[in-house]
């Protein structure tokens, strides 16, 4: 028999990694929300980035600004919103705010990045910034914002939001290197076989969950 | 370009022509002495084109040119002494003015350049470069919600470009990603003050598309560039941009509107849904790819065209 806070930790545990699953897969932030779409086109499309290269700065600033995001939402925006004046709505201040945590994380990362060997360094650091100010990371802020999340939602939902995006990146991957068939009419190859292609993976998703995320 | 060119080009002086600029004043003595003057101008500078574009007869050197007798015509006319001869004159340094091509590489080169700066079809940042997709894809169901984001992009794209540069010039162009995204947060402060004021709870339609603009790669790509543009570049890049950016956006998002509901703004157009799925996501990637497709197409025909026109006018030349 579990005791209480055993049960406890297997339930956090638990839900921890629902979320983290349910951001990978039923609410993938590229086959779901479409969001960093424009970055990992130009990324699969780039001979010369590798796919950790730039995927890995993006798990670990999603997951480190997730608690952040969680805290600004949560603790900085009630505050604030008695000193801020009437023709402001706290809404025009959350992509500043979520930024401004990013850039947070960012920072931390690149003094990390500091204990790697000078080649390998250079190289994620050279990505950060792209990985940073990305439409993955300050979208999953504001979803978890928007629906309300527990902390530790948040950072299971963040993690599954980085490695979503991971695993679409190899997936389209996989599926541009085919595209670029000569079966392929001329019209359809580049950017538009790519975004039906996207477009069936997505309608794939949509059909097993069964309904639309939120936006 | 072509009349530009030929009003640069030492004209030879017909009747008809000196008629029409100075019928009564000058004797035909003068008109004779003019078009030789002219001729030897012409012959003298080979090619060195006229500065003066306002004479009939061209030429600007020194010497007695037909200008010159036309003016000594024209002083008696107006009961002026007739001027002593007036000393020479410098040449005029001659005006930069945009050349045709001399080969065809120039040419071909003129060309991309032209295809490139053209933002709004040939090199659209949506359709032809995959930029801005989240919000197209998602967020524009509908023309509403395609104007609301109109309006954002319109808001944003501009302001934020020449903002990020103007501090660029300042920081010498240091921290450039977080410049670039700082700059579109902060003037995501009174754009949305402004949108909200225009549209009210409607906002809410785009959820986390309006504020994740101020990452969208359209909006900040410039950031990746290691060249600093001038302001004024930024600014009419930035022009050109949104307007792209607006034509894809409010394109898809009427023909989504169409295919989804059979409506546009509300107004019903069809009598059935043709397509419900265009207004998931899943069917915002299909129908953009299809639309990228079609417009690839005819972009493509229109850049070859161009193509075999710049093959033939330089055919000789080569």
């Amino acid at each position: 028999m579990l005791n209480a806070v055993e049960l406890t930790l297997v339930q956090s545990l638990a839900q921890f990694l629902s979320y983290a699953i349910l951001a990978v897969f039923a609410e993938n932030v590229i086959f779901s929300r479409a969001l960093g779409m424009s970055s990992l086109l130009r990324l699969v499309d780039d001979p010369d980035s590798k796919t950790w290269q730039y995927c890995g700065p993006v798990i670990l600033v999603q997951l480190g600004s997730a608690p952040l995001g969680w805290a600004a939402h949560n603790l900085f925006f009630p505050w604030l919103r008695g000193y801020l004046p009437t023709w402001l709505p706290i809404a025009a201040l959350r992509p500043l705010v979520y930024l401004s945590c990013s850039t947070v994380v960012m920072a931390l990362v690149w003094v990390a990045l500091g204990g790697f060997p000078r080649a390998t360094r250079q190289i994620y650091r050279a990505q950060l910034p792209g990985a940073t100010y990305n439409c993955c990371v300050l979208g999953t802020l504001l979803i978890c914002a928007n629906q309300n999340f527990t902390l530790l939602q948040t950072l299971g939902f963040g993690l599954g939001s980085g490695l979503g995006y991971l695993f679409a990146v190899l997936i389209v991957d996989e599926g541009r290197r085919r595209l670029r068939s000569k079966d392929v009419p001329a019209i359809f190859r580049g950017l538009p076989s790519s975004l039906i292609y996207v477009g069936i993976l997505s309608l794939a998703i949509y059909g097993l969950v069964g309904h639309a995320v939120s936006v | 370009m072509q009349n530009g060119s030929n009003k640069n080009k030492p004209r030879r002086a017909t009747p008809e022509q000196s008629q029409t600029v100075i019928i009564p004043k000058i004797t035909p003595e003068m008109m004779a002495q003019a078009r030789r003057d002219a001729v030897q101008h012409t012959s003298n500078t080979a090619g060195n084109t006229a500065g003066n574009t306002t004479g009939t007869f061209g030429g600007t050197g020194g010497g007695n040119t037909g200008d010159t007798t036309i003016q000594q015509a024209k002083r008696p006319a107006a009961g002026e002494k007739p001027a002593e001869k007036a000393p020479e004159q410098p040449p005029k340094p001659r005006q930069p003015e945009k050349e045709k091509p001399s080969s065809q590489a120039q040419a071909q080169a003129e060309l991309w350049r032209w295809i490139h700066d053209n933002h709004l079809w040939l090199n659209n940042p949506v359709i032809m470069r995959g930029l801005g997709l989240a919000p197209v894809v998602v967020a524009a169901v509908s023309a509403q919600s395609a104007l609301m984001l109109c309006v954002a992009a319109l808001l944003l794209l501009t302001p934020t470009r020449v903002l990020a540069v103007a501090v660029c010039h300042l920081t010498g162009n240091r921290f450039r990603p977080v410049t670039y995204c700082y700059a579109a947060a902060l003037l995501y402060i009174p754009a949305y003050i402004v949108l909200y004021r225009l549209f009210g709870v409607d906002l809410a339609a785009l959820g986390i598309y309006l504020p994740i603009l101020v990452v969208e790669p359209v909006i900040i790509k410039r950031m990746e560039a290691d060249t600093l543009e001038t302001v004024g570049e930024a600014f009419r890049r930035g022009l050109n941009n949104t307007a792209g950016l607006c034509l894809a956006v409010f394109l898809v998002g009427c023909l989504r509107e169409l295919l989804a509901a059979g409506t546009v703004f509300g107004a019903r157009i069809l009598n059935a849904a043709p397509l419900p799925l265009a207004s998931e996501p899943a069917g915002g990637f299909i129908l953009l790819g299809v639309v990228a497709a079609f417009w690839t197409a005819i972009a493509n025909s229109y850049v070859h065209y161009k193509q075999q026109e710049v093959k033939r006018n330089y055919a000789e030349r080569r």
